[in-house]
């Protein structure tokens, strides 16, 4: 329990404090009737009219308070501390604070939380009404936070007035009728969702144009026509051996034109596909494969024969001979709008990685949202910087060849390095960026460097998966020969690639994020409580996504498909675990985790799932990763195990063989015991840096 | 120019701690990123440049080092 400390009550940004905090005051009034009603409930539930009060305002503070545990000061009974827990009715909560008062309070009540707000209840009144003062430092508080919390409090009463519901049911929402409509207008994204399916607007194309260049890998050239013929050959083999709706045809490939192939063919069959990337460790390979119960793997002629033996899984390998196909395939497809389309493996906490199914209709949704805003059409190319496993992929392949683009593909020693990722820019007219911040701000590192500028063609930066520098913005827009449009965009590759986006216009330096901005068509946001009610304006809650694009769950495990996607008030949520909250204009703001995963090389890691790698060594007896800053806003894994001497060489070797190499820490510090907090957690914060 | 002193404004550390074996492995904050700051770093430093291929095969200071001295340049 937080106890020694005020409500943290959201704080104006970057403004200087005033020494001694100027109080602004503000008046309510409950008329009598309300009153009245109010101590007929009380007294039902065997509260006095203070202790409704008391509990009305710890209410409300706890609902604008980022912790909900605090102190109070109450006149003539000194500190009150308070511990609003989850799942309280209001009832409760003014039970619990009269059973921790040591007499019973009186009127005038009066409270005061810090140095910010003091609170005074005089009830009845002369005319039997309830007469409230808040007296709040409004400079210190954010924009309308106090207005705010005095509307929403009178709100409270009027509720507790109207019935006795409202006094043992879950907690209304705290949200004042100006928020809740402004909520309302934000999540007011409904569009015609496009009803078709994640590779039929490249089949489309296919017709349309069908000699327009679609792939572009090193030397080659292939054309929608060709990229066709493959998808229609690949998919007649795969129909062959049993693929079809809702099975799963796994992708082992390096990055190329046949990961193109391989993923409008699976889907031309009728089936899902899973990328399993061909560099994991054989256990962890031959997990996934198992895991998504793939029967089919395909992959490309130098890859067969390297790959771990994988008896009863039929292998295939797209080359060059499919292009000459001659077979046609669909319309009509065999699978439906709401039929599974790709599943995508993630870092899972307790150890194994768990696969997000998302379905056409929420690729399809996002994708067409992107397409449409952004304007991407047949003149566009993108550089394919992302690896299959990945989502952002999903949007390389299927967006830009939904509208006639072109996708480069950067040949694999190309994968890493900025000057070969410019020389491609520029020879083949890139027009759409799509990465993790990182490499952008590799790529501009390296052309402000060489006093280079992008190449004239850019046109469009999309940034997401990790924070943007701030200052990031500028930098592009100073290289760049025209007026680029520049996004961040976030989500969760369980919400179908992403589900919000900011037009990035000047930066203010002072701000501590891009702002994560509002949601997509088709698509919601809402910041909640442990309650799932909705926080108010300015305070941090979980940011959960709703809409088209929520995933069909997790393949093949209930149980954290039970635990991550929720219905609230009939709609589908996807509960992040990423902390956000809403500003007063409807933009969101990132606040990152809550939990232990980080991003490594935009890469999604569940530092628990590294935690029990370690622990599967014999000689392990503890094990605790940190994520550490390494600087230019990345960061780098260490762990540390116990007991003391075990060598870091072996624990490595033991990771390198069970988890992808982004996952395998930089250091494994071995130690005799772990420091300690007083309530006896490992205390991250002294670990050895 | 000493090649140390450019390895010490990209990662913030003494230059004494730096030596030809210093590499991606054995220097802490040696990121992706550095990476490329480092290399254009070393460009600027001794006015040359570095053609794809060397930029891909550099990988420790002495990497650097050698790719300078093959380009003329006196490094101390």
């Amino acid at each position: 329990m937080n106890g020694a400390l005020p409500p943290r009550l959201p704080l104006a940004s970057g403004a200087a404090r005033p020494p001694a905090p100027v109080l602004t005051r503000r008046h309510t009034t409950l008329p009598a009737e309300g009153t009245e009603a109010i101590r007929a409930l009380a007294a039902g539930h065997g509260l006095t009219l203070p202790v409704v009060y008391l509990a009305a305002l710890v209410r409300c503070l706890a609902d604008w308070s980022q912790q909900p545990s605090f102190t109070l000061e109450l006149a003539n009974h000194g500190r009150l501390e308070v511990e609003v827990a989850a799942g309280w009715s209001f009832a409760g909560l003014a039970k619990d604070l009269q059973a921790r008062l040591a007499s019973t309070p009186t009127m005038p009540l009066t409270v005061e939380a810090g140095e910010l707000l003091v609170h005074r209840v005089a009830s009845p009144g002369a005319a039997g009404d309830s007469q409230i003062t808040w007296e709040t430092a409004d400079l210190a508080l954010a924009t309308g936070v106090a207005q705010d919390m005095a509307d929403a409090h009178l709100m409270l009463l009027h509720q507790l007035a109207s019935g006795a519901q409202v006094w043992t049911g879950p907690a209304p929402s705290p949200l004042p009728p100006r928020q809740a409509l402004l909520r309302t207008r934000v999540n007011a994204t409904e569009e015609p969702q496009p009803t078709v399916l994640l590779h039929e607007p490249f089949w489309r194309q296919a017709s349309v144009t069908p000699d327009a260049v679609a792939v572009i890998d090193g030397e080659r050239r292939l054309t929608y026509q060709q990229i066709k013929k493959g998808a229609t050959g690949l998919a007649h083999k795969l129909i062959g051996h049993g693929a079809g709706p809702s099975k799963l045809v796994a992708i082992t490939m390096h990055k190329g034109w046949e990961q193109v192939v391989a993923a409008l063919g699976i889907l031309g069959a009728g089936a899902a596909y899973v990328p399993i990337a061909p560099d994991l460790p054989e256990e962890r390979f031959l997990h996934l494969l198992s895991h998504a119960q793939a029967t089919i793997l395909v992959t490309q002629p130098d890859l067969a024969s390297q790959l771990p033996r994988t008896p009863g899984v039929w292998r295939v390998v797209v080359d060059d001979s499919l292009l000459q196909t001659v077979a046609t395939l669909g319309p009509p497809w065999w699978q439906e709008f709401s039929d599974l389309a790709y599943v995508i493996y993630t870092s899972g906490s307790t150890g194994l990685p768990k696969g997000v199914m998302i379905d056409h209709r929420g690729a399809v949704n996002t994708i067409t949202d992107i397409n449409h805003r952004f304007g991407v059409g047949p003149g566009d190319r993108v550089l394919a910087l992302s690896a299959l496993g990945f989502d952002l992929s999903v949007y390389d392949i299927f967006g830009l060849l939904g509208v006639g683009g072109a996708i480069v593909i950067p040949p694999p020693p190309a994968q890493r390095a900025p000057w070969e990722w410019l020389d491609l820019m520029e020879q083949h007219r890139v027009s759409v960026w799509n990465t993790v911040p990182a490499l952008m701000e590799m790529l501009t590192t390296y052309v402000e460097g060489r006093r280079l500028r992008f190449n004239d063609s850019l046109r469009l930066v999309l940034m997401s998966g990790d924070w943007i520098p701030v200052t990031l913005p500028d930098r592009i827009r100073t290289l760049a020969a025209q007026d680029i449009t520049l996004i961040g965009m976030g989500g969760a590759t369980e919400a179908s690639i992403w589900s919000n986006y900011y037009r990035i216009g000047q930066v203010d330096p002072v701000w501590p994020s891009i702002p994560y901005g509002l949601p997509l068509s088709n698509q919601t946001f809402d910041v909640l409580d442990a309650d799932l009610r909705p926080r108010p304006t300015w305070v941090p809650g979980e940011l959960h996504i709703g809409g088209a694009g929520v995933a069909m769950g997790y393949w093949r495990d209930e149980a954290k498909t039970r635990a991550s996607f929720i219905t609230v008030d009939g709609k589908r949520l996807y509960k992040t675990g990423d902390m956000g909250r809403y500003l007063p204009d409807g933009n969101l703001e990132f606040l990152g985790r809550q939990d232990f995963q980080v991003k490594i090389h935009g890469f999604r890691v569940e530092l628990g799932e590294i935690e029990a790698a370690l622990l599967s060594h014999d000689s392990v007896t503890g094990a605790v990763v940190t994520a550490v800053d390494a600087g230019n806003s990345s960061k780098r894994l260490v762990a540390y195990v116990t007991p003391a001497g075990l060598a870091e060489s072996s624990l490595r070797e033991h990771l390198t063989a069970k988890l992808p190499s982004y996952m395998v820490p930089d250091r494994v510090v071995a130690m005799e015991a772990f420091p300690l907090t007083p309530n006896g957690k490992v205390d991250r914060t002294v670990l050895p840096g | 120019m000493v090649l140390a002193d450019v390895f010490a404004s990209v990662f913030e550390q003494p230059a004494d701690s730096f030596s030809d074996a210093s590499n991606q492995d054995s220097v802490s904050g040696w990121t992706s990123l550095r990476h490329v700051a480092l290399l254009v770093g070393v460009e600027n430093a001794y006015g040359i440049r570095f053609s794809n291929a060397e930029m891909a095969s550099m990988r420790s200071m002495g990497d650097i080092r050698s790719a300078l001295v093959r380009k003329g340049v006196h490094v101390s």
